[in-house]
């Protein structure tokens, strides 16, 4: 069967309607057919005419002579199969309809019939308004195809733009609306209720591409003889327009080259629901992208012009209407994808993570034309606003940024964006979605909107909230700065414009000066523990901050006051495999199922992360943990790195805990221990606030000296360049530290001194000495022994002392071991043993020091003992001994060859008292007699000691 | 013959002292006889002192002593018969007072010991000596004990072989000392007077006796009265004769 309406040139318009009715008589129906589109672009055509001779129109941008679509439907006999109800017809994407080019015919005109003789019309619009022209095929005129005007009214709620046509009285309009699918934006054309009086077989639809263009006069209303077309169009009066400006532009083809134009159909009859499709394809793609104008003009603003500062920030991408407009010109291309680089130091504020909520995906997809604030995305997601300008639409569209769920977006990214912004008035509706990649090891940002629709801007407005939770942090140095923008158009995405758009930052934080290129670094530190008591178990804490433009915190050491120690007896160390796994938990794995056991927990930390007045904070945990480069202990702290939205899984931070061998003080060792992350996963941390608290029960436990003592810090700043030592800057901070209450703690340790061997004048006995402190009291903080002056250095047994190197790399010769010492600490689980040296000390002393190299469970401390003479006694002096709970104390020295004493009378004879002291830390003393004890045997009678033998020569 | 007491008594005064050295290491000796006035034949009481104080000229430390040696002129003589004999272990180690206590019969004579302790030195950095007619390994010794308490209590025993032999110095006196690890101390100093008169069957002796090797005819006679010698731990023997004048009686 031939199409019933067929293209054709205007201007032979009588022949061809003539040719057509004739065919129409002669045509003989084809079998029973069912409602739907006669076949081939018999059914369905659609052409983009660029001129009035029919010519396709193949430039793209530009404003065609017309869109003439041609529809056919089946018939049986004279009439078509089924009464078409509704149409609904895809233009493609990028097709544009400036419904502002024409004034609207009133609704009172649309509903007037046209009282020129001859009209068959049920309008009366004005000549300005008429948009195009429509030729039916129906069941009126005996099957006569007749011709009636297309105008331009006002639009339904929900569409941009709506026209209409009243052939034979009977008022049709079509609302078009955006369709947005698949990141695919275009109008959509609905015709509903078509009335079935009509009986529609075929319908030719011609939008004029410049409405106002002389070459439609002869079609325009009056002139439109519904009646009796054979009459001539050309005969009417064609009346002046009188236009109020200049001729503009109604219809523009899309700026991409890339496919041919596709147009898809559907319909459906009263009597059948169920739509039938058609599709269409022009034969070529537009041609000539390469001449199109691309000239988009971004703009990047930053909300604040301070360092180191929360910002907001606004990108604008204007365009130019005028050749959108000029039926002369061709339109600008539209962008397809926008890539916004901001400068290096403007990073994503952790700040926004507080309260922040997040966009799923399938929220996203929830967004529609009508959907309510939040039913779609979430309204805690929205960090910034969206308005968009067009000369095709009155007024603004407005919209809304939200914050994509972090990985679980369409591109799989941290940082994602979704643009909605929707005109609910017009129908439009436009969403976008931004994927944001951040650079690994700046945090540079770069933006990428792709697939941005078609729909042409003369102001495109991205705005960041400002304030302190706003998404972005400034460098933090002042100086000029840019933003980096990267286009491409649709007519052709591998064209890329790069443009900049300038900016500035001109102070300091608070509005201060700038800062010199190396930012100043004057971090706090404080710390204290909560019970002030002597000897009692405390939580303690320590506060970390620096200040917003400081250089950032990268690493910290820290020596804690002596006799602030640990009680790790009980505490098992979170195993090296336990904390591998930690490493690779999510934040979110990490707080439900730790990897460390809770045995091990000994504290939490909160640690604070931004810029400006509001921080974002992730709460962590504090481990006991085993050797760490070189230390006995280290500390694992586990963060969860889960700030806000943001998992950036968890943060392993091993701090080696070093105990000294002469202090037992306790310092976390910065050298030994893992640097602070300043970035992951290319999010700055911009971390200000650390909040540690030691808060396992009965861990912690206060000195027992009441002296006041300082916590003291060294914090290591970032200088200028992360990563590079060589510009970092170092500081410290030291914080008062007394504990209280020393009065109260009583002070008697108990002494003893055996010696084991002959007691026989000028033998060598082994010494035992043993201390047991009372638990509770002072701890020990000096120790001295006097022997008493019948026991003489064997100072023929000294043939081999250790030095001090030889001592520090546990490498002393053996014939310089003299003992061995025993320490019982309620602290750890294990004693703390080991040998007892002699070791120079380099001519401080004429004798050698003894000193006892005790260690448990890694630990290692040296008691040091000077020996001297005292009112003719040995003595031997242990000051300045470690602020530590002791449940006992035992140093055995050698007897024999290696005994370190001789006795230089009968001890059993002549029983010998010792004197020792003792200086409590809290300086209580404590001096004893101490009775040397001394295996004797039982005197046989009439034994005499021995006497001067008298000789003679 | 004024003149010549003069000169004797110059001689006299210019002998007290000899420094004797070898690189930076130097040793002064000091000797002295008294009384002066001996008899010209026979033998009468003397106390002799010698004294060695070890120095170094240069910046390192003086080495330990290893050996002491002290001849005495063949016109002097030791006889220790009648005193009780010292045994080491009843003096070592022993305080001073438990020392004397335990052979003060055979005390000979007393003295000073210096020393310069830094390390793990056998001996102390100060103390009194007190000798003791001896004996060392079945020869007979005189055991110079010494108490101190700094650095630390101890005592040490300075065992002096006696031996005869003829030529001008007929009584040696010789000791040996330990070795000494280096940088652990040296000994800087002794001072030792020998001397002591007692009975023995009603019948007075004395420990040490000389007389005046002076010609019939001169007042006096510089003599050589002692030859001191001090060995040095790897390194060398510094020694010196010190000659001293007497003035013959008879």
């Amino acid at each position: 069967m031939k199409p019933l309406i067929t293209s054709y040139p205007l201007t032979r318009l009588a022949v061809a309607l003539a040719t057509a009715a004739t065919a129409l008589l002669l045509a003989v129906p084809a079998a029973q057919a069912d409602f739907g589109f006669l076949p081939g672009e018999a059914g369905f055509k659609v052409t983009a005419t660029a001129d009035a001779g029919g010519e396709p129109a193949t430039l793209a941008g530009s404003h065609p002579y017309s869109l003439v679509t041609e529809i056919n439907l089946n018939k049986a006999g004279a009439f078509s199969d089924g009464d078409l109800k509704d149409l609904s017809y895809d233009l493609p994407p990028g097709l544009i309809e400036n419904a502002t080019s024409v004034p609207r015919c009133g609704a009172a005109q649309f509903a007037t019939p046209r009282s020129s003789p001859g009209s068959l019309s049920g309008e009366s619009c004005p000549a300005l308004s008429q948009i195009g022209i429509v030729t039916l095929q129906s069941s009126h005129a005996g099957g006569e195809t007749r011709t009636f005007g297309v105008f331009n009214l006002a639009p339904p709620p929900g569409s941009p733009s709506r026209f209409g046509f009243a052939p034979y009285g009977e008022p049709i309009t079509i609302a078009p609306h955006v369709r947005e699918a698949g990141r695919e934006y275009g109008l959509t054309l609905e015709l509903e209720n078509f009335s079935q009086a009509l009986d529609v077989s075929g319908l030719r639809l011609q939008i004029w591409g410049t409405p106002w263009a002389s070459a439609h006069d002869e079609q325009r209303g009056e002139c439109l003889n519904e009646t009796d077309p054979t009459t001539g169009n050309g005969s009417c009066p064609v009346a002046a327009l009188n236009p109020p400006h200049p001729a503009q532009a109604y219809l523009t083809l899309p700026s991409t080259c890339e496919v041919p134009l596709s147009f898809h159909i559907r319909a459906s009859s009263w009597q059948e629901p169920t739509p039938v499709e058609r599709s269409w394809t022009s034969g070529a793609a537009l041609t000539d992208c390469d001449t199109l104008p691309f000239n988009p003009i971004p703009t990047g603003r930053l909300s604040t012009g301070r360092t180191s500062s929360p910002s907001g920030y606004e990108f604008t991408l204007d365009g130019t209407s005028a050749p959108l407009l000029n039926p002369a010109s061709r339109a600008s291309s539209q962008a397809k994808k926008a890539v916004v680089t901001l400068p290096e130091g403007m990073t994503v504020n952790p700040s926004v993570a507080s309260g922040l909520g997040t966009c799923s995906e399938a929220q996203f997809g929830a967004e529609t034309i009508d959907s309510a604030p939040g039913a779609g995305c979430p309204n805690d997601s929205k960090i910034g606003e969206l308005t968009i300008e067009s000369p095709l639409i009155e007024g603004q569209i407005e919209g809304s940024l939200f914050f994509a769920t972090p990985r679980a977006n369409r591109f799989g990214t941290l940082i994602a964006l979704y643009m909605v912004a929707k005109e609910p008035d017009r129908g439009i509706l436009v969403k976008v979605a931004g994927r944001v990649d951040s650079d690994p090891a700046t945090g540079q940002l770069v933006t990428t909107f792709d697939d941005l629709p078609q729909l042409p801007y003369s102001h495109f407005n991205v705005h960041f909230r400002e304030g302190q939770r706003s998404p972005l942090a400034t460098p933090a140095v002042c100086g000029a700065y840019a933003t980096e923008v990267d286009t491409s158009p649709w007519l052709d995405p591998s064209l890329v414009l790069h443009q900049s758009s300038p900016f500035a930052l001109t102070s300091g934080v608070g509005g201060g000066p700038c800062p010199a290129a190396l930012a100043p670094f004057a971090p706090k530190a404080t710390g204290g523990t909560a019970n002030a008591n002597a000897s009692s178990y405390s939580p303690f804490s320590l506060h970390l901050t620096r200040a917003d433009g400081e250089q950032e915190i990268t690493s910290y050491s820290a020596t804690l006051p002596p006799g602030l120690l640990g009680k790790i007896a009980g505490v098992p160390f979170c195993s090296e495999a336990a904390i591998a796994a930690a490493k690779r938990q999510s934040g979110a794995e990490s707080a439900v199922a730790p990897a460390c056991p809770v045995a091990s927990l000994i504290g939490h930390t909160e640690t604070g992360y931004g810029v400006g007045q509001t921080l974002a904070y992730a709460p962590g945990t504090l481990y006991l943990a085993g050797p760490y480069h070189g230390s006995p202990l280290s500390v694992v702290a586990i963060d969860s790195a889960k700030v806000g939205p943001f998992d950036l899984g968890t943060v392993v931070i091993r701090s080696a805990i070093r105990v000294d061998r002469q202090t037992a003080r306790v310092a976390i060792d910065s050298a030994g221990s893992d640097p602070i992350p300043h970035i992951l996963e290319g999010f700055p941390l911009r971390l200000r606030d650390i909040s540690i608290a030691i808060d396992r029960p009965h861990f912690m436990v206060n000195p027992t000296n009441c002296d006041p003592f300082a916590l003291t810090s060294t914090l290591t700043g970032s200088g200028v360049r992360f990563g590079d030592p060589a510009d970092d800057s170092s500081a410290s901070s030291s914080t008062p530290f007394q504990v209280s209450n020393c009065s109260a703690l009583d002070f008697a340790p108990r002494f003893s001194l055996a010696l084991k061997g002959s007691p026989r004048r000028g033998q060598f006995p082994a010494l035992q000495a043993t201390l047991t402190p009372r638990e509770g009291d002072a701890n020990i903080g000096a120790a001295t022994v006097t022997l008493p002056p019948k026991l003489f250095l064997a100072q023929e047994h000294l043939e081999s002392v250790c030095t001090p190197r030889q001592f520090d790399a546990h490498s002393c010769p053996k014939e310089s071991l003299y003992g061995h010492a025993t320490a019982i600490t309620p602290l750890l689980d294990e004693p703390l043993s080991g040998p007892v040296y002699l070791r120079t000390n380099n001519g401080e002393r004429s004798l050698p020091d003894l000193v006892a190299a005790i260690a448990g469970r890694g630990i290692e401390i040296d008691v040091l003992g000077k020996i001297d003479s005292y009112k003719g006694g040995l003595r031997a002096r242990f000051d300045n001994l470690p602020d530590a709970p002791l449940t006992k104390f035992t140093m055995s020295l050698r007897g024999g060859d290696h005994s370190l004493i001789v006795n230089a009378t009968n001890l059993c004879d002549n029983p010998q008292v010792a004197t020792a002291k003792f200086a409590g830390q809290d300086n209580a003393n404590k001096k004893l007699r101490v009775p040397l004890q001394v295996k004797c045997a039982k005197k046989k009678r009439g034994a005499k000691g021995p006497k001067a033998k008298k000789g003679k020569r | 013959m004024l003149f010549a007491l003069l000169a004797l008594l110059c001689i006299g005064a210019l002998a007290q002292a000899e420094t004797a050295r070898k690189g930076d290491l130097q040793v002064r000796f000091e000797g002295k006889l008294a009384p002066q006035t001996l008899p010209r034949s026979g033998q009468a009481p003397v106390s002799v002192s010698v004294s060695a104080k070890v120095s170094s000229t240069g910046a390192e430390a003086p080495p330990p002593m290893r050996q002491i040696s002290i001849a005495i002129n063949k016109d002097g003589h030791l006889d220790p018969t009648g005193l009780p004999v010292c045994q080491l272990e009843q003096i070592q180690p022993a305080t001073t007072d438990d020392a004397l206590g335990a052979c003060r019969g055979s005390l000979v004579g007393e003295g000073r010991f210096l020393a310069n302790v830094s390390g793990h030195a056998p001996f102390p950095a100060d103390g009194k000596i007190y000798a003791f007619n001896g004996e060392l390994e079945g020869r007979p010794a005189i055991l110079a004990h010494v108490y101190g308490t700094k650095p630390a209590p101890a005592s040490y025993t300075l065992a002096f072989v006696v031996s005869k032999s003829k030529g001008t110095f007929g009584t040696t006196l010789k000791a040996t000392l330990p070795p000494v690890p280096p940088g652990s101390g040296y000994i800087t100093a002794i001072y030792l007077t020998l001397g002591k008169s007692f009975s023995v069957g009603g019948k007075k002796h004395s420990y040490f006796s000389a007389s005046c090797p002076a010609p019939k005819g001169f007042p006096g006679a510089s003599f050589p009265f002692a030859k001191a010698s001090v060995g040095f731990q790897d390194g060398p023997t510094i020694s010196s004769t010190l000659n001293r004048t007497c003035k013959a009686k008879g």
